[in-house]
């Protein structure tokens, strides 16, 4: 998505001090904001607080303090206009079972001044999906499409995904992502996307915020954290002191292999320190993602 | 909301005629048995033995369905949650439904009275005079209560409570019964029964639960948008 549109200026989504205490895990203080037009891949292990999150901003669960807003208005059970700018998709795909997916879509139309028949007709056309079929035949994959149309008819200004792709097989989760990629690379939708699978969502999203243990750890533009890690291996006889910026550091005698979360701040002190046959190699993104949420 | 409730009756509604297609269905099967006597429509019979179990039930289904929802439902309820509306109107439009459900059941209760207490009584038992068949009543129990409990049967509560109906509904007339030959509690009731007191206590208290606990329930589904 471009991330320079003038609409950056906009905050499509805030959250100030939130925090949702459950028995035994606390989200929290959480502060979050996203403007309008950028994604966000909220990224963390299960159990992490990935789901909570978005459910406090979509009015599933009510949380304890803090507040949020969506474009400038606050989340109110009693004022549901916020919800028009909403558009969701979690991880289960929940229809009346019993009917076909054009009477779903039906029936969620009526909710939303904003809906588009030509809209669902060309997202129905895009998916290949067809809407005469009752909910309960539809497989996995067709059933998140069915969700995601559902979710992208009215046109929301914030798209808000919970592992959409979830228990859908490699083929149909690449197929699905793909068509959803392009159709948010069209729009100007904010979008928060869940995942604890980074590659999903490494070729959009132009932010990652990791999240442990009902916390964010860190917030970066994913371009950065790119840039910065690598896979560093050398030789040295001696005592080595401690690396800089070294998230791991394995020894096998004179060889060593550092995880680096900043090559240059790492190789500069081992050009200081005369090491040898230095090499850095490119980490993937969910390598990172990983040692982000193994580190801090 | 309305658009909401419309919705949920709209999807819900083949279960009810389902259920009233299989009463009428029984009824005519039983017709077919006795051509000559044949089944008045209109010979209402609230047998005390029909009534009492069915109304116990009756309260099982509703205050479960108001108070314990099953994973789908939970599902269905979050669904309904992320649209647009208000938390009072998704829990007014989840409390209504049952409600209206309720009304529709204590239709089809009366019905099925009506219909089969005499039926059943003059082709199985050959005696009007002899209390409501507790077989007859099972049957009937069956068709109404699994036709709405059906959606619960992959979750374990609810194999428990439809197991629990069965068993009630098999157990409680046989057992009324030996309480009458030991304790004559029988009279007791014919007494009330004689006088239509009692029969008109069970059906003022059911018909007017759903609108006195109305809150009670309201607040019991509000409190599952947490």
């Amino acid at each position: 998505m471009n991330a320079t549109t003038t609409q950056n200026a906009v905050t499509a989504l805030s959250m100030e001090g939130v925090v949702k205490r459950y028995r035994g895990f606390t989200l929290g203080p959480l502060d979050l904001d996203l403007r309008a037009g950028t994604v966000l891949a909220l990224v963390g292990p299960n159990g992490a607080g990935k789901t909570t999150t978005i459910n406090v901003i979509v009015g599933l669960v009510k949380h304890d303090a803090g507040t949020i807003k969506v474009f400038d208005r606050r989340t109110n059970p009693n004022d549901a206009t916020w919800k028009f700018d909403i558009g969701y998709v979690g991880d289960t795909h929940v229809f009346y079972e019993y009917w076909s997916g054009r009477k779903n879509l039906d029936f969620l139309r009526q909710f939303y001044p904003s809906w588009s028949e030509d809209r669902v007709a060309e997202l129905a056309e895009r998916f290949q999906l067809d809407l005469k079929k009752r909910a309960n035949t539809l497989s996995k994959g067709n059933r998140a499409k069915l969700a995601l149309i559902g979710a992208l008819a009215h046109y929301p200004k914030l798209l808000l995904l919970d592992e959409p792709t979830s228990g859908l097989d490699p083929v149909v989760r690449t197929e699905f992502l793909e068509t959803l990629w392009e159709i948010v690379e069209e729009g100007d939708a904010a979008v928060l996307y869940s995942t604890h699978i980074l590659s999903d969502i490494s070729r959009i999203a132009d932010e990652l915020a990791f999240l442990k243990e009902g916390k964010i750890v860190m917030r970066t533009p994913k371009d950065d954290l790119l840039d910065r890690w690598r896979h560093i291996s050398f030789r040295y006889e001696g005592e080595l002191p401690a690396v800089r910026a070294a998230a791991s550091h394995r020894r096998d005698g004179a060889s060593h292999l550092i995880i680096s979360s900043d090559h240059e701040a790492t190789l500069a002190q081992l050009k200081d320190l005369n090491v040898q046959n230095i090499q850095a190699s490119l980490m993937t993104i969910d390598e990172i993602a990983v040692w982000i949420l193994k580190g801090e | 909301m309305w658009r909401l409730l419309k919705a949920e009756i709209n999807y819900y509604s083949i279960l009810l005629i389902a259920s009233f297609i299989g009463l009428l269905a029984m009824v005519l099967i039983l017709n077919a048995f006795e051509p000559r006597r044949g089944i008045p429509f209109y010979e209402v019979d609230y047998g005390i033995w029909f009534l009492l179990p069915h109304t116990i039930i009756f309260y099982i289904w509703f205050f479960s369905e108001m108070f314990y929802l099953d994973k789908e439902e939970k599902r269905g309820h979050r669904m309904k949650m992320t649209l647009p509306l208000t938390r009072d109107e998704i829990a007014y439009a989840s409390t209504l439904f049952p409600i209206i459900l309720w009304f529709l059941y204590a239709v089809l209760l009366l019905l099925s009275n009506a219909l089969l207490a005499s039926g059943i009584k003059r082709v199985l038992v050959k005696s009007p005079e002899i209390p409501f068949n507790p077989i007859g009543s099972s049957i009937i129990l069956g068709c109404l209560v699994l036709s709405l409990w059906l959606r619960l049967l992959t979750e374990p509560l609810g194999r428990i409570l439809i197991l629990g109906m069965g068993i009630a509904a098999l157990v409680s007339l046989p057992l009324l019964n030996y309480l009458n030959d030991e304790i004559q509690i029988y009279d007791l009731i014919t007494y009330f029964w004689q006088f239509q007191g009692f029969k008109f206590i069970i059906w003022v208290v059911m018909i007017s639960t759903p609108i006195l606990l109305q809150k009670v329930f309201f607040d019991a589904r509000r409190s599952y948008i947490k």
